[in-house]
């Protein structure tokens, strides 16, 4: 798993992918707290991580997307698959490259937190609440991610499908364009229930619930366990 | 050191493999032979565990692949059809990252991997990226990726696919280099390939196994009757009228004429001694023998005659050669 993780992590770096990624993530990222915090002078990180809720799905598929299905083109699956290394272990290394990725981009945004501090006192533990609502909102999107580019061998399409399910659930959690628009309120509330960034936003304003944090990293796991029984039926044929 | 035993595998109703069994001894270079869609790959995609199989079972030196799948997978070093490259790394960046894969020591790795890239020969390209490596370069570092952790079982899926001449005997070289410390099961198209370096040849066709003996015996076992090639001087048609008046002598043809020299090849059950008379028989005409010399079977020959004579007899287990 070590080996894999190693080699994903600098293939990033090896691509324009890795680059575009930072490129976009600290872009639209910078925008979003400057907007937030520096315009409208709030001290806390809450709407700054509500804007970026929504952008952030657009940037992370960038690094699922060729994880698995450029294996599949190369034939570098065959390397993994008959190399004496469990397809969990493969999955995992590949996942924690793309976390590790986003990790990266991540780490910059520290300095928000710092730059505020000049300027008034910053909840501490909301904001430390808000970064791990977060990390698992983005460790689910990737997981998402990373069962979409099992499935394909086309780049384009691991892309294009996942930001199909991507987008329905980001609209489904505006509730005035999603969820208020389904008739029947059970199920408008059961479809909210389910939206991962229904339940990342649920974490912010200081709001932090134990359910929605065990909810994100569930479903991450639910995906990763997905992806590892996508290359297991492969092999079965 | 391999058992394969009743390997059926199926996708859907198409059943690409059906029932096939073998043994591999330690230290034996196998071959591999079949037309495209025989179920050459598959068999070895199974044995690798790349996929898996719908019944029966491969164990590489007692380790079941579906039970024991990394002890089987650390047992075997696998080049398949396609090498599998990263275009993205050097050479020398893949070989490292194959030696973690498969977990060699950090401390053995530059010795190791120097080692393999000598074996191969592609000292002067390790600093290279993959994506620029020509086709028999790039087959040679999926050799050395297959090499690396030692592994006492070898499998080589059409290593000289696309090579030039020159590589391919390289690439025979190596193979045959390899056969003196490991087991080694290789397919291929180019059949002169595998009597060069096989010491057992396993024809299959259609999923099943036709046949499988040492390149030798299966010349031996379909060489029942020779034929001949005969180059006299004189008249042509009397030269054929001559070869056709002998007993045991049949499928006279003329393959070419040059002046007043032609070549005749015929099928004959005499004996080496017996064919004397065909000597006597042209001096007594004035006819001079240029040249006469058996023609063996090519294994190409028999490949064609055991896969035709499979496809006549589809539903039998054994061709009956």
């Amino acid at each position: 798993m070590k080996a894999i993780f190693k080699r994903e992590l600098n293939a990033y770096f090896t691509s324009a992918l890795g680059y575009a990624y930072l490129f976009l993530f600290l872009f639209f990222d910078g925008l979003v707290f400057f907007a937030t915090s520096i315009i409208l002078g709030r001290s806390t990180l809450s709407l700054y991580f509500q804007g970026i809720a929504f952008l952030s799905p657009l940037f992370l598929p960038l690094l699922t997307v060729r994880i698995f299905a450029e294996d599949k083109k190369l034939k570098t699956d065959q390397l993994l698959l008959t190399a004496p290394v469990s397809t969990t272990g493969v999955v995992l290394g590949k996942f924690l490259a793309a976390f590790a990725m986003f990790g990266i981009g991540l780490a910059v945004t520290i300095i928000y937190p710092l730059i505020q501090s000049r300027y008034g006192a910053v909840p501490v533990a909301e904001t430390v609440c808000e970064y791990i609502g977060f990390i698992l909102f983005a460790a689910l999107i990737l997981a998402v991610g990373a069962f979409i580019s099992s499935m394909t061998e086309n780049q384009i399409t691991a892309v294009a499908i996942t930001y199909v399910v991507i987008f329905a659930v980001v609209v489904v959690a505006i509730k005035r364009f999603g969820a208020d628009r389904i008739p029947n309120e059970t199920v408008a509330n059961a479809v909210l229930w389910l939206s991962p960034i229904h339940r990342f936003l649920n974490l912010l304003h200081g709001r932090f619930n134990i359910n929605d944090a065990v909810y994100l990293a569930s479903v991450s796991g639910l995906f990763l366990f997905l992806t590892v029984e996508t290359f297991e039926k492969r092999r079965l044929g | 050191m391999i058992t394969v035993s009743n390997l059926t595998k199926k996708y859907g109703q198409k059943t690409v493999l059906d029932n096939v069994s073998f043994d591999v001894k330690e230290g034996e270079i196998v071959g591999f032979l079949g037309p495209n869609g025989a179920g050459k790959s598959t068999v070895m995609n199974i044995i690798t565990g790349y996929i898996s199989a719908t019944e029966g079972s491969a164990q590489t030196d007692g380790h079941d692949i579906a039970k024991e799948p990394i002890e089987a997978k650390k047992r075997i070093g696998y080049l398949p059809e396609i090498p599998p490259l990263y275009v993205d790394m050097t050479v020398r960046e893949y070989l490292e990252f194959v030696c973690e894969l498969k977990k060699v020591k950090k401390a053995d790795m530059k010795a190791h991997i120097d080692g393999i890239i000598e074996t191969v020969k592609i000292a002067d390209v390790e600093n290279r990226r993959i994506g620029n490596l020509s086709k028999g370069y790039r087959q040679r570092v999926g050799l050395a990726g297959a090499l690396i952790g030692d592994p006492p079982v070898i499998i080589l899926d059409e290593p000289t696919v696309g090579l030039d001449p020159k590589q391919i005997v390289e690439m025979r070289n190596v193979i045959k280099s390899l056969g003196e410390t490991k087991t080694v099961i290789l397919s291929s198209h180019i059949l002169s390939e595998i009597s060069a370096v096989a010491d057992r040849v396993i024809i299959i066709n259609r999923g099943k196994i036709v046949t499988e003996d040492t390149p030798e015996n299966l010349q031996k076992r379909l060489g029942k009757s020779h034929r001949v090639l005969l180059t006299v001087s004189g008249d042509r048609e009397k030269a054929e009228q001559l070869l056709k008046s002998f007993d045991g002598v049949s499928d006279v043809v003329c393959t070419s004429s040059n002046g007043d020299e032609h070549s005749f090849e015929f099928e004959t059950q005499l004996s080496a001694n017996d064919r004397k008379k065909i000597f006597f028989a042209f001096a007594k005409e004035n006819m001079a023998i240029i040249s006469q010399q058996d023609k063996r079977l090519t294994l190409e020959e028999i490949f064609l005659s055991v896969i035709d004579n499979n496809g006549k007899d589809s539903g039998d287990n054994e061709s009956d050669i």
